[in-house]
């Protein structure tokens, strides 16, 4: 089923959708859960989850990229899970995304507020943009998606010295750029 | 408790307003399988691009092959620097300060009188058999391009032993930022001489006022970019009007660049691939650009289209 017709489906109220994404997008959604969530029962009632925001937000909202759509629902329940079980503290990938994302570009310090961090996003996104589509993916597959440096290696074909290399260079003009708008790193 | 991931979360909570289409970049990327997270990659397009490149690289390698060429550039600049609200130094004047200069591949340029527009030095230049290359930062270098291209015209398939190019470099101090005017511009002085061998561009790269060797390494294929600017001459570039001429091994960027180039079927620029005098000749404009854009690392850096060919 095409994601045109998941969302016309989602539009009408036809519950039928819920079960069609879930048999399209199930692996999907568990995959991005399974970033951020150790437990297998975790990353299903996120999957669950999931569905119930979908079914609640289309209508109104219209997405043009279903799956980018649903990548960021997931993204987001499987954060706030992980956030509440105090997963950061098991030393799990997160973690490890977390400070090698922050080690370039705070040097210890803290923001100051929520306000911060979405002028800090609208930073990141002018900076996504300016960014080559290859080096843009890279950046959002590993900080976003949380992906191991060898699974992003893989899929890109790049050697994972490579990919390293590339993020140093992306998180430092980062915070170049966030500095720059006065964004305190 | 201390912790610098909780301490800092509110940056993390940053990437929470990623734009969708760029996520989206990746998720259509990959195909969907079960658990646990078995992405695969869209080997179909990858491979495209790959053998595309490695047609057109094996097509350059047996035009330029058996022909060892010295190519040398010689850079010259004319040196001034200007700063918003100085009022020294109009934004868009160029001026030859000669008591900087003290290198002898200034000397060439040094000769001009000061007050010699640029472009007709440009213009003389190209008459004693140098070839001129402008960065073409500002609209006001519009005409060193035509230049450019007239010279690339008269080259017609030669293969030259030697092309030495004076070029005007404008290296914005701060030129990550595309559509940012920029606090300062000056203009750097360098030599770039580069060596083929056949198969490897071997270059080097001297500051022009200390002989200093500043950069070395090689080059598989080597890349520019012409772009075009708005009234402002403001670093836009227009729709439709980027071109890249050949590759570098070292930036994805120019890799995307010449993956859409040579995925549009009227882009003019294809013709120039089949002339490796011209994409030799044409090296330095890129080089500089990326240096001013990338600095050191991009050029330096990571693996490339070497790299690629051999996977291929």
């Amino acid at each position: 089923m095409t994601d045109e017709k998941l969302i016309e489906m989602f539009k009408n109220r036809d519950e039928g959708a819920i079960r069609a994404t879930e048999e399209k997008y199930r692996g999907y959604c568990l995959a991005i859960a399974a970033n951020y969530l150790a437990l297998s029962e975790d990353r299903e009632e996120c999957v669950n989850d999931a569905l119930l925001v979908l079914w609640n937000q289309i209508p109104p909202d219209e997405p043009k990229s279903f799956t980018a759509y649903l990548a960021k629902i997931v993204r987001t329940l499987a954060l706030e899970r992980s956030r509440d079980a105090n997963a950061w503290k098991r030393g799990g990938r997160v973690t490890i995304v977390g400070e090698e994302f922050l080690a370039d570009l705070t040097d210890g310090r803290t923001l100051a507020d929520d306000y911060e961090s979405s002028r800090a996003g609208a930073v990141i996104n002018e900076f996504l943009a300016s960014l080559s589509k290859t080096d843009r993916k890279i950046f959002i597959m590993r900080y976003w998606f949380d992906e191991d440096i060898s699974r992003i290696a893989a899929r890109t074909g790049y050697t994972e010295s490579r990919i390293k290399s590339l993020l140093k260079r992306l998180r430092d003009r980062l915070r170049v750029r966030l500095e720059k708008e006065g964004i305190t790193v | 408790m201390t912790n610098e991931v909780f301490a800092d979360k509110r940056l993390l909570e940053a990437l929470d307003y990623i734009d969708e289409r760029f996520i989206a970049e990746v998720t259509e990327d990959y195909e969907i399988f079960d658990l646990p997270g078995e992405y695969k990659p869209n080997r179909k397009r990858t491979f495209r691009a790959y053998r595309q490149f490695a047609a057109l690289a094996a097509c350059l390698i047996l035009l330029s092959g058996a022909f060892p060429v010295i190519v040398r550039f010689v850079s010259t600049a004319i040196d001034s620097i200007a700063g918003l609200g100085s009022g020294t130094t109009e934004e868009n004047s160029l001026e030859l300060d000669s008591t900087e200069i003290d290198s002898p591949y200034e000397r060439a340029i040094d000769a001009y009188p000061a007050d010699m527009p640029i472009n007709e030095i440009y213009a003389d230049v190209l008459k004693g058999g140098w070839a001129v290359s402008s960065n073409m930062h500002q609209s006001d270098f519009v005409e060193g391009k035509e230049l450019w291209l007239e010279f690339l015209d008269d080259v017609n398939n030669e293969m030259p032993t030697s092309v030495l190019l004076a070029d005007y470099v404008n290296y914005y101090a701060d030129f990550m930022d595309y559509g940012v005017r920029l606090k300062e511009r000056r203009t750097t002085i360098y030599l770039m001489e580069i060596v083929y061998d056949g198969q490897i561009f071997h270059y080097r790269r001297m500051d022009a006022r200390t002989d200093e060797i500043t950069d070395t390494g090689a080059y598989k294929y080597l890349v520019t970019d012409i772009y075009d600017y708005d009234d402002n001459g403001s670093n836009v570039i227009k729709s439709g009007y980027r071109e890249s001429y050949c590759l570098t091994n070292d930036s994805e960027w120019t890799y995307q660049n010449f993956i859409n180039i040579i995925s549009s079927e009227t882009y003019p620029s294809k013709e120039f691939f089949s002339n490796p005098c011209q994409v030799v000749a044409m090296f330095e404009t890129v080089y500089v650009w990326h240096a001013g854009m990338e600095g050191a690392a991009s050029i330096t850096g990571s693996i490339g289209f070497s790299e690629i060919l051999l996977d291929y």
